[in-house]
């Protein structure tokens, strides 16, 4: 192996030159387009680790593989640098695989592993894989190393091949978005076109004519939606549409990511109706995951075998039976369930211990569940203590790198005065309710949500209330989670209830030791059930299918929700002890509130920029820039010395000629191409003939010269033109 | 005949990419949108506009540097110029009749290039048209398409030179070699009298500024000749009798004899010191028969690969095994 050392100084011996000498402009952009394209690959890995919390070894890891690819690029042949490029995606896999809690064996979990690949490219999202950022940093090198060693190669297309296809992986499992994979397809155009050229020793060629088409690429893209459904995901992650949604669909239905949205909808369609000895919220799913802009559930899906653990305090028992009055989608259950019988489809159990089903239930299906709800009162849950499970503590506090570091501050100005988790959730739900506005009608919030609902946004609905609120518990380290559900609905019996779309609704959960998931709710109630009330009115009136059961059109609507539904803890916050009171509203914003002058996000510019360039480029392509040009031009009045200004009014003399129909020859004296023209463009070439080549012209001659050409250009045509016309006085004052 | 529009066809790398915007597409609306629209809709557009741009390009034209006339062995080099809106790869046909290679070049967007070929054996030959395969910037489609020529290139090359052998070169050389042993008397010069004729002495003698001009006993005026040459259809006769021509209108040369030359391509008058014109003619000409007015002075005919030089009644072989001279005669 001492030949090893040698060759790679040499490579770096013949390298350094190499980086010295001129590189052709088409080798850049294209080295260029196949960065580009990595970049996309790697921000949605990024992304993927900000989630996680620890992206800097992101950069050590492109970093290694990038400079593998270089030094290799002079030592190996393209088929060992295949082959190690494989070798890196085999040997990131099993890095992973060895990550994996419960140390499986690497070749036992193949099969496994086959289908978990498989739904990945079905749209499974990388962060609800568990370990997903050992996943992200083992998936980087492979496609670095192989695409730069390629592109260094001058193996272009085969570079963004590797490239491209890397970030296709990510956009089928739906983590990369449309923007990211825009970037992506750029580079990769990039790359091919001028990788052409520069196979070809071509210099630069025909960039114009690229840019249009990247410009129509990616204006087309925002705007045609040939993938269906494309053109409504696109138009809500770029925030330029009206499209509305439902509270429901971007809560309940969201299946395995909720991604806060814009302005809502409330939907007063019946959903089910709900038996049971109380009410109480009707949980249909948990996130653990926050991603700044969203929620995502990690982990997988197993088939429901038997009974699920109670929680580990004291409970209650609650049973339910749910009739679905139209088609749904989820099993929902009071926190916490512990069985479930009567489905008519399979059943799946998610890592946090919730019912899925296989496939949506029927109108008229029905099920049965069995909840353990937790009876601890606020006693009990001030003296749980904080010794967490390890796997709780870690899923549940874990916050975007991204998070603003202001977040965790007025958090802890917040709930200064409470020494108990149960104490800073109860003070951070107060505050919540009491110090922003219920709306449903906000803008999407850009950047992190929790970020924002604290310290720029006056309103907003459940989603923002329940994010900030988990985010906030997460900075304090006490596990929180995200929950979506209904809430109890109408009661239209003793024990029945009739749960419509608009009781949709996300609130929150803490972990307690000793006694499991307590539920929070931070969303004021009451402008929210008159929200709901409101839309169930109108609907009513207009005489909307669908709308009531026999018993709800008859029964008074009661929106009887206990502002806290844990029915133990009936008795409330001991209130005066650590509310902040309105004060703690202003304290953390400095003062001064300036009116928001929207920002443009990068994607808005960045488009903008593209579609300008394509403009300009096609303008270039006819002619259409030189004439705009040439119109401006000939409209400004030549200035100068008088030499200068006589030869400009000449050049503008010969142009009008020339728009005329009459072409000048190259050898043509002036005096032989006006020897027809008018007198005074013939006066015009005089002047400057003298000018050049006779004894010079003084600023008598230039102003002479200025004036006949602002009357040529008076003549033919209307449009203004700055020339200014002296009049003799101003002309002897000049003298 | 009209020009047939060549079909576009797409590349290996136009179809993974067409492939690519069908599998986003169905991915997409089995599995879910995702961001495969922003794959779709790109690739589509680029498609499109590849397909367009190639469709619409115009046939690239091939213009070449026409290489000087050479003979057999030597080497030339050809520049040819390609104008294309689009990028193009070059196949340059040359007669296989020349040796030639590197004749297949990507030049780009139009560019230039350079081949080598090499002559082998007299004639005329051809370069172009060029075959060209453009493709569109993108590479995705391609056409294959005859490059536009105005005038295809024409190498000639000559036929060989040879050094008379000695026969033959004797023969030759009594039939220029004036007798000046035999002088039978002066006369005034006229126009068209041989200055090599005009004796110098007698004429320095005379008052007046007249030359006085010797005549020879024996032929005086032999300061041109005429050769013919015929040969068999075939080419190595062809090529025989245009080696013997060549080689015998050279050695006539070098005693500053005029040569007018009829073969069946032609007939040319070549003094001595413009030799091209007749080497042109003697590397394009066949075989076949000339009609003459009597007896030729000198008669090359070839027959089944060799050339027989009748002269004054003597009729010698010619053989093609002397030094070769081409490039002296020509410089």
């Amino acid at each position: 192996m001492s030949t090893a050392p040698t060759a790679v100084r040499e490579a770096v011996d013949d390298a350094l030159p190499a980086v010295t000498d001129r590189v052709s402009v088409s080798r850049l952009v294209a080295l260029a387009g196949v960065v580009v394209t990595l970049w996309a690959f790697l921000s949605v890995l990024h992304e993927i680790l900000v989630v996680t919390g620890e992206p800097e070894q992101l950069y050590y890891v492109i970093a290694g593989a990038g400079l593998a690819g270089t030094v290799l690029a002079r030592v190996i042949r393209p088929r060992t640098a295949l082959g190690l490029g494989a070798a890196a995606v085999v040997g990131g896999t099993y890095l992973y695989v060895q990550s994996l809690p419960g140390g499986v064996q690497f070749l036992a979990v193949a099969a496994p592993m086959l289908t978990d690949a498989w739904e990945l490219l079905a749209g499974l999202s990388v962060l609800r894989i568990v370990n997903a950022d050992v996943w992200a940093l083992t998936a980087a090198p492979g496609p670095v190393f192989l695409a730069w060693y390629l592109g260094l190669r001058r193996h272009y297309a085969a570079a963004s091949a590797v490239a491209g296809g890397a970030l296709g992986v990510l956009v089928l499992t739906g983590d990369a978005t449309t923007t990211a994979t825009l970037v992506g397809v750029v580079g990769v155009t990039v790359a091919v076109a001028f990788g052409d050229c520069d196979r070809r020793n071509e210099p630069l060629r025909n960039a114009d004519a690229l840019v249009v088409l990247l410009a129509t690429m990616v204006v087309l893209t925002l705007f045609v939606g040939i993938v269906p459904g494309a053109a409504d995901s696109l138009i809500s992650t770029e925030g330029i549409g009206t499209e509305e949604t439902t509270m429901e669909s971007s809560l309940v239905y969201a299946g395995d990511e909720v991604s806060v949205t814009g302005p809502v909808e409330l939907s007063p369609e019946v959903r089910y109706t709900v038996e049971a000895d109380r009410g109480t919220y009707w949980r249909a799913g948990t996130y653990d995951r926050y991603t700044g802009g969203g929620w995502v559930r990690s982990g997988g899906l197993r088939s429901y075998q038997g009974p699920l653990q109670s929680p580990p305090g004291d409970s209650r028992t609650l049973e339910q039976e749910y009739t679905a009055e139209t088609e749904i989608a989820t099993l929902p259950a009071a926190n916490k369930p512990v069985s479930v019988s009567g489905v008519p489809v399979p059943v799946q159990v998610t890592d946090a211990g919730g019912f899925q089903p296989a496939s949506p239930l029927q109108a008229g299906e029905s099920y049965r569940a069995t909840s353990e709800v937790p009876t601890a009162n606020s006693r009990q849950l001030q003296a749980a203590g904080t010794d967490y499970p390890e796997g709780i503590e870690t899923r549940y506090t874990e916050l975007p790198d991204s998070t603003p570091a202001r977040v965790a501050e007025r958090t802890d100005r917040l709930t200064a005065n409470a020494d108990n988790p149960y104490d800073t959730a109860r003070v951070i739900e107060q505050w919540l309710e009491n110090s922003r506005e219920y709306s449903l009608d906000v803008e999407r919030p850009r950047g992190d949500i929790a970020d924002s609902f604290l310290f720029e946004m006056e309103a907003g609905y459940c989603t923002h209330y329940a994010t900030t609120m988990v985010t906030m518990l997460r900075t304090q380290d006490i596990p929180a989670r995200f929950v979506v559900g209904y809430t109890p609905g109408q009661q239209v019996t003793d024990d029945e209830w009739v749960v419509r779309g608009y009781n949709s609704h996300a609130w929150v959960e803490v972990y307690f030791p000793e006694h499991g998931w307590v539920t929070f709710d931070p969303t004021p109630s009451t402008p929210r059930e008159s929200a709901e009330l409101e839309t169930l009115e109108d609907a009513r009136t207009d005489d909307a299918d669908g709308v009531d059961t026999n018993e709800s059109r008859q029964s008074p609507v009661d929106p009887a929700t206990p502002t806290t539904p844990n029915g133990t803890l009936g008795d409330g916050p001991n209130g005066s002890e650590t509310t902040p009171g309105g004060g703690g509203t202003d304290s953390g914003d400095g003062g001064l509130s300036i009116p928001e002058i929207p920002l443009p996000t990068p994607q808005q510019v960045g488009v903008t920029l593209l579609v300008l360039a394509g403009i300009l480029a096609a303008g270039k392509r006819t002619g259409l820039n030189r004439r705009l040009y040439r119109a401006v031009w000939l409209r400004r009045a030549p200035t100068g010395d008088p030499e200068d200004v006589v030869s400009g009014a000449y050049h503008r003399v010969v142009y009008l000629r020339e728009l005329a129909g009459r072409e000048k020859a190259p050898g043509e004296t002036p005096r032989e191409f006006l020897a027809d023209a008018d007198d005074r463009a013939k006066r015009v070439g005089a002047l400057y003939e003298r000018a050049t080549y006779g004894p010079g012209i003084d600023r008598e001659g230039a102003a002479e010269a200025t004036q006949l050409l602002a009357e040529l250009l008076d003549e033919r045509s209307r449009l203004p033109h700055r020339l200014e016309k002296r009049d003799t006085k101003s002309e002897s004052d000049s003298i | 005949m009209a020009p047939s529009v060549p079909a576009v066809r797409p590349t290996r790398r136009g179809l993974a990419v067409f492939a690519v915007a069908v599998g986003a597409f169905l991915l997409g609306a089995t599995g879910g949108a995702r961001s495969l629209n922003a794959v779709v809709v790109p690739a589509l557009v680029a498609l499109a506009a590849s397909a367009v741009q190639l469709y619409r390009a115009d046939p690239p034209t091939v213009e070449r540097s026409v290489p000087e006339p050479g003979f057999a062995g030597e080497r030339r080099r050809v520049t040819a110029t390609v104008d294309s809106g689009v990028p193009c790869t070059v196949h340059e046909n040359a007669d296989p009749g020349l040796h030639a290679e590197s004749l297949t070049a990507t030049v780009g967007h139009g560019g230039r290039f350079t081949y080598d070929i090499g002559y082998r054996r007299r004639g005329e030959y051809t370069l172009g048209p060029a075959d060209c395969v453009q493709t569109d910037s993108l590479g995705l489609f391609r056409r294959t398409v005859a490059s536009a020529e105005r005038d295809p290139a024409t190498p000639l090359v000559y036929p060989d030179i040879y050094d008379l052998d000695t026969d033959l070169a004797r023969l030759v050389g009594t039939f220029v070699d004036d007798d000046r042993s035999s002088f039978d008397r002066l006369r005034e010069y006229v126009p068209d009298d041989s200055m090599r004729d005009i004796h110098w002495r007698a004429s320095a003698k005379r008052p007046d500024d007249d030359f006085l001009v010797a005549e020879y006993g024996s032929r005086g005026a032999t300061d041109e000749v005429t050769v013919v040459g015929e040969a068999a259809t075939d080419r190595d006769s062809a090529d025989a009798m245009a080696a013997t021509v060549a080689s015998v209108a050279a050695h006539f040369h070098d005693f500053g004899v005029t040569v007018a030359v009829r073969v069946p391509g032609g007939d040319r008058i070549a003094p001595p010191g413009s030799v091209e014109g007749l080497l042109e003619l003697l590397a394009t000409t066949g075989g076949g028969r000339v009609e003459t007015d009597g007896q030729p002075e000198v008669h090359v005919v070839a027959e089944n690969g060799t050339a027989r030089v009748t002269l004054d009644d003597r009729d010698v072989a010619f053989e093609a095994g002397g030094e070769t001279r081409g490039r002296e005669v020509v410089a």
